[in-house]
């Protein structure tokens, strides 16, 4: 095995079977389920996060959306699948939802990265800074799929395939799928940084004009880091909904996980493999431990944090190491 | 049928218009200058309101008068605002000012949410109102959009006759050149963050003028994105361009809102709402650079 090829592929191999040993936890010590579901969530969110922002250098407000769209597509094929007269088996019924997730995130991807990535950061932020309001004001307005009062699977699933589901689906099914798009995210980072069109991205989060001058086209790879991202993380939102068995407005497009995405990224460090990954486990762990210690306090802490972070750490843990030992086999082992 | 609703709606959407183009104002005036999007534009008017509602039930001050103590608030915000946060980040990708600015509004509505609640809040204030048919306007809002409209004003007037004013303009039409001048940027950074967060407290006082009603700590996102949307519709950088995307905003405002309400089954407000994003979404693609742009 060469220096080269363990240089390229130590990260990513030391995060996959971190995962795997999280895995592994999770079945055999069932106490430990719930944190580990946390810990999951936010590798996924931070990595899926990380592979717009650190590819690209656009900062979206609006991440929420992407999360909420997974949770409603999972919702609304329960409500129509899961019900007594038609006998679907609930892991197709998952998947089916787990689709209808990808083509929700991508439409709404689609609509708004083609119109506002074609413009400056600054524009792009505030198209997005609407995006989580205005689809939650459509949602409201029109009384779309129930509307304010939101959409509440676990009667169907109840009636449907009887009570002893309702644990399964919200516990293996749902930590299932947040393992999944965590792996996943992990693969899509590492492919970015590994590939012709990651090459190309990386380009053109430097610079620009440049890169165009080379004959890339910034506004389709910026549009492919922007679907990759939301596709990414509306499956991790199908999996709150199994986790949760609801979704409200209120609480689906929420700030909350918008800037618990920005915290995990700029803290770990952004356009890293390792950075998001290790932060959004610390993340996970802090919240898991602090939540019952001080509850409703969690954006008060976590908005100066940002804010710190931004002006004295802009790179980041990993990023700060990188440049410490810069040159050095450490720098080239850290992804 | 009467035409009544429609004129109403009409004037209700310029009254409100002028508020609007001062929100759009003091954000578009901070961008031009610093280059600084300031995502906690609606907690910030947040604030306002709250210093009107505090100041009339605690110590019986009437907004009017308290409108000056919301200058001075937002004076010293503006300071401290440049000197902890905006400063060092003048400099740097973008991204980083603007997830800055985004955490700290965050910031400024939990710490509300600590100290007053998550009430929804709000006061009487009525000094009579004028008859029209069978409506009434308040004659607090037709006050408060005079005095939106005389704030704009005075800006206007500060940056077209003053020295000072002068400066700033150089800077908003090309940095480099008034660096090159011998400007100190420093100081005119200062100022024009102090001049757009003072704007930005005070549209948030004047809202009360208009909606006395409904002041919590979480009201702020919708006018965030109402700025920005004014911000964009005027050509983000240029007042002008937002003291008319701001009147043009009330209008349709007001007119989508009267429309809304003839159709059954949705919620006319919130539908409103919808309806002003995608509005944001169209002028992104059509002309991101603003109405106004020649």
């Amino acid at each position: 095995m060469s220096l080269k090829f363990l240089e390229k592929n130590a990260s990513f191999s030391a995060s996959v079977i971190t995962l795997a040993i999280l895995l592994l936890l999770r079945f055999t010590i069932p106490e430990y389920s719930q944190l580990i579901y946390l810990i999951l969530f936010y590798i996924a969110l931070g990595l899926s996060y990380n592979v717009f922002q650190g590819f690209t250098n656009y900062v979206c407000f609006g991440y929420a959306v992407f999360i909420a769209m997974g949770s409603y597509a999972e919702a609304l094929i329960f409500k129509l699948l899961a019900n007594p007269s038609i006998s679907i088996n609930p892991f197709v019924v998952v998947v089916i939802g787990l689709g209808l997730a990808v083509v929700f995130s991508v439409g709404i991807g689609l609509v708004v990265g083609a119109i506002a990535l074609r413009l400056r950061e600054a524009y792009f932020a505030i198209a997005t800074i609407g995006l989580a309001q205005g689809m939650r004001f459509l949602i409201e307005g029109f009384k779309l799929w129930g509307g304010s009062e939101g959409l509440i699977i676990s009667r169907n699933i109840i009636d449907t395939y009887g009570s002893s589901w309702l644990s399964t689906i919200s516990t293996d099914y749902a930590d299932m799928i947040t393992f999944f798009a965590a792996i996943l995210s992990i693969i899509v980072t590492y492919l970015l940084m590994n590939s012709k069109a990651g090459y190309a991205l990386q380009a053109v989060r430097e610079d620009e004009d440049l890169a165009k001058s080379l004959g890339i086209n910034p506004v389709k790879y910026k549009l492919l880091a922007f679907l990759l991202s939301a596709i990414l993380i509306s499956l991790v939102g199908a999996g709150k909904l199994l986790k949760d068995q609801a979704v409200f407005p209120a609480n689906a497009f929420s700030l909350t996980f918008t800037l618990e995405a920005i915290v995990i990224t700029l803290i770990g460090g952004m356009g890293t493999l390792l950075g998001p990954f290790l932060a959004g486990i610390l993340y996970a762990m802090l919240k898991y431990y602090l939540t019952t210690l001080i509850p409703g306090f969690q954006l008060l802490i976590m908005a100066p944090i940002v804010i710190a972070v931004v002006e004295l750490f802009p790179r980041g843990i990993v990023g700060w190491i990188k440049s410490k030992f810069k040159g050095t086999l450490i720098d080239r082992l850290l992804k | 049928m009467s035409f009544s609703p429609l004129i109403i709606s009409i004037l209700t959407g310029l009254m409100l218009g002028s508020l609007y183009a001062l929100i759009g104002v003091s954000l578009t005036f901070i961008f031009g200058v610093l280059g600084f999007v300031n995502s906690a534009h609606g907690q910030l008017m947040m604030i306002g309101a709250f210093i009107t509602y505090w100041m009339l039930t605690l110590y019986g001050i009437p907004p009017l008068l308290s409108l000056i103590i919301s200058a001075g608030v937002g004076s010293i915000i503006g300071i401290l605002t440049y000197f902890s946060i905006v400063r060092r980040l003048l400099n740097v990708p973008m991204l980083y000012s603007l997830s800055a600015a985004f955490a700290l509004g965050i910031f400024i509505q939990e710490l509300a949410n600590v100290l007053w609640g998550p009430n929804y809040r709000g006061f009487l204030w009525n000094i009579g109102s004028i008859k029209y048919e069978s409506f009434y306007i308040p004659l607090t809002r037709i006050l408060g959009s005079f005095i939106g409209l005389g704030i704009i004003l005075m800006l206007y007037f500060f940056l077209y006759k003053t020295r000072q004013g002068l400066i700033i303009r150089s800077i908003i039409q090309s940095k480099e050149g008034a660096l090159l001048c011998g400007i100190n940027a420093e100081r005119v950074y200062l100022l024009a963050l102090v001049i757009g967060i003072v704007l930005n407290v005070l549209s948030g006082s004047l809202l009360t003028f208009f909606v006395s009603s409904g002041i919590n700590p979480y009201m702020g996102d919708v006018y965030t994105n109402i700025a920005f949307i004014i911000a964009v519709m005027g050509g983000l950088g240029s007042p002008e361009g937002a003291l008319l995307a701001g009147l043009i905003y009330g209008l349709a405002e007001s007119l989508f809102l009267l429309g809304f309400s003839y159709v059954p089954g949705i919620s006319a407000y919130s539908a409103t709402r919808f309806m002003m994003f995608a509005i944001l979404m169209i002028v992104l693609l059509l002309r991101p650079e603003g109405l106004m742009k020649k």
